[in-house]
C-alpha cells in the first residue's frame, strides 16, 4: 500500500494525495512537467518534500531497513555505471541488502537479459537499459513495484511484455503504481496530475465517466482539449 | 552496506587502472629517485608526484555515482539512509587506499585520496574534482609556501616534505573534506 497524503514542494507540487493499493495496477498519469517524477522521487526518498507524508505500508521508504525487499523502483536510466556489466551491477545491489547471489540469475531470466549480463552497462540499448533497471527493481522479490515511464525507450514487443507483466505483478497481489503520460495501459484505478495537482481520481471507470475513452477524460482534466 | 560499496570499488575499471598506474608510477620514480640522492627517502619524493595519482583514485570512488546512468540513485534506493551510507563508503575508500599505499609506509596518500572524495563528492564531476585537487596541491601549496614559509603547518602535503610540521594539516584537510561533502550530501535532493 502506498500512501501520498498533501505533499507539496514549492511551485512544483500542492498538496497531492493518493493511494495506491495492493492486487491494482495504478496508473499516475498527466502530461509532461505535472509532477509525476518529483511525486515518485519524493515517494522514494530521493527528494524531499516541503509538506506533507509518503509511505509505503506506513513506513517512510528511508526508515526500510532492506528497502529493496519491499519496494521495486524503476527511474529515468538504468542506474548502472557504464563500465560496469549488468551482472556486477546487480551484484553489488544484491549485496547491499543481504540478497543472495541466484537471485541475480533469476532475474536477468525474468528481463531477458540472460545472453547480455557480461556486457557491459554503457554499451546497452535504450531498451535493454531499462530492462536492467526492472531487473534490480524485481531482485528483492518486493510486493510493492513504483514504475517511473516504464513503457520509455521499449519497442513495440517490449511495451507488449510489460503491459503484461505489470497485470501479472498485480494478479500476484502486488501493489502497482506506474507514471506516464501515455494512456493506453492496463491500469485500474487513475490518478490524474496537472501542473501539481491531482485533479481526478478513482477506478478507471470512474474516471472516464461519460467521456467515450480515458484519453478524452484525460484532455479534457488537463485542459490539453482545447489544442 | 560495506560489502556492497567495496563490491563497487574493486568492478570498476577507471579506479583499477588509476590504482594500477599510481603504483608502476610510484615504484618507477622512487626506484631513479634511490639512485639519484640515495640519503633522502626515495617513496618521499616519488610520492611528490604521485600524490595526484591517489587524488584521482578518491575522486573516482566518490563521482562513479554521479557519471551517465545514474548510479547515485540505484544507490539510494539501495540504501536511503544516508549518514550510514555515508559512514559506510567512507569507511570502504579509507580501507581500500590503506591497502594500495600500504607498501609505500605512510599514511600521506590516504590523506590525498579522502581530500579527493570529498571533492568528488561536492563537485559531483571528476573532471572538476581532479582540476581543483591537482590546483589545491600543485599550485596552491607550494605557491604558499613559497610566499609564505610560515603557512606549512597548515598546508595539507607539508607532511610529506617534513613530517613533523604537517601531521596536523595532513589530517585536518581530509576531516573538513569529508564533513562538507557529508553535510552538503546529507542535505541535497539526489
Amino acid at each position: 500500500m502506498i500512501s501520498i497524503d498533501r505533499v507539496s514542494r514549492s511551485r512544483i507540487l500542492h498538496e497531492v494525495s493518493f493511494e495506491a493499493r495492493p492486487g491494482r495496477v495504478t496508473g499516475f498519469l498527466g502530461p509532461n512537467g505535472a509532477g509525476k517524477t518529483s511525486t515518485v522521487r519524493i515517494l522514494l526518498g530521493l527528494d524531499r518534500p516541503s509538506a506533507g507524508t509518503a509511505t509505503i505500508n506506513n513506513r517512510p521508504y528511508a526508515s526500510l531497513p532492506r528497502p529493496l525487499t519491499v519496494v521495486g523502483a524503476l527511474l529515468d536510466g538504468s542506474g548502472a555505471h557504464r563500465a560496469r556489466s549488468a551482472r556486477a551491477h546487480l551484484r553489488w545491489m544484491a549485496a547491499s541488502n543481504g540478497l543472495p547471489r541466484a537471485r541475480i540469475g533469476e532475474v536477468l531470466e525474468i528481463v531477458g537479459l540472460t545472453e547480455a549480463a557480461r556486457k557491459r552497462a554503457g554499451r546497452f540499448s535504450l531498451g535493454m537499459s531499462r530492462r536492467l533497471g526492472l531487473a534490480a527493481a524485481l531482485l528483492g522479490d518486493p510486493p510493492v513495484l513504483v514504475l517511473d515511464e516504464p513503457f520509455n525507450g521499449l519497442d513495440p514487443a517490449g511495451i507488449h511484455w510489460m503491459r503484461e507483466f505489470l497485470s501479472r505483478c498485480a494478479a500476484e497481489g502486488r501493489t502497482v503504481l506506474l507514471s506516464s503520460h501515455l494512456l493506453d495501459l492496463p491500469v485500474d484505478d487513475v490518478v490524474v496530475i496537472n501542473r501539481g495537482r491531482v485533479v481526478a481520481q478513482g477506478t478507471a471507470a470512474e474516471v472516464r465517466g461519460e467521456h467515450e475513452s480515458l484519453e478524452a477524460a484525460f484532455l479534457s482534466l488537463t485542459g490539453a482539449a482545447s489544442w | 552496506m560495506i560489502g556492497a560499496e567495496l563490491l563497487k570499488l574493486v568492478t570498476l575499471p577507471s579506479l583499477r587502472w588509476a590504482a594500477g598506474l599510481t603504483w608502476v608510477a610510484t615504484a618507477l620514480i622512487a626506484l631513479a629517485a634511490h639512485h639519484a640522492a640515495p640519503s633522502e627517502d626515495p617513496i618521499r619524493t616519488a610520492l611528490r608526484w604521485t600524490q595526484a595519482g591517489f587524488l584521482v583514485v578518491g575522486v573516482l570512488a566518490a563521482t562513479q555515482e554521479y557519471e551517465p546512468g545514474g548510479q547515485i540513485r540505484a544507490t539510494l534506493l539501495a540504501a536511503p539512509r544516508r549518514p550510514r551510507l555515508m559512514a559506510a563508503k567512507g569507511v570502504t575508500v579509507i580501507a581500500a587506499v590503506a591497502v594500495l599505499a600500504a607498501p609505500t609506509g605512510t599514511l600521506y596518500p590516504l590523506s590525498v585520496a579522502l581530500v579527493g572524495a570529498g571533492l568528488g563528492a561536492i563537485l559531483r564531476s571528476a573532471l572538476a574534482a581532479v582540476a581543483a585537487g591537482l590546483i589545491l596541491y600543485l599550485v596552491v601549496c607550494p605557491l604558499m609556501l613559497g610566499r609564505f614559509a610560515g603557512s606549512a603547518p597548515w598546508l595539507p602535503d607539508t607532511e610529506l616534505l617534513q613530517a613533523e610540521r604537517g601531521a596536523v594539516a595532513a589530517v585536518a584537510w581530509p576531516v573538513a573534506a569529508v564533513v562538507v561533502a557529508a553535510l552538503v550530501f546529507h542535505r541535497r535532493n539526489a
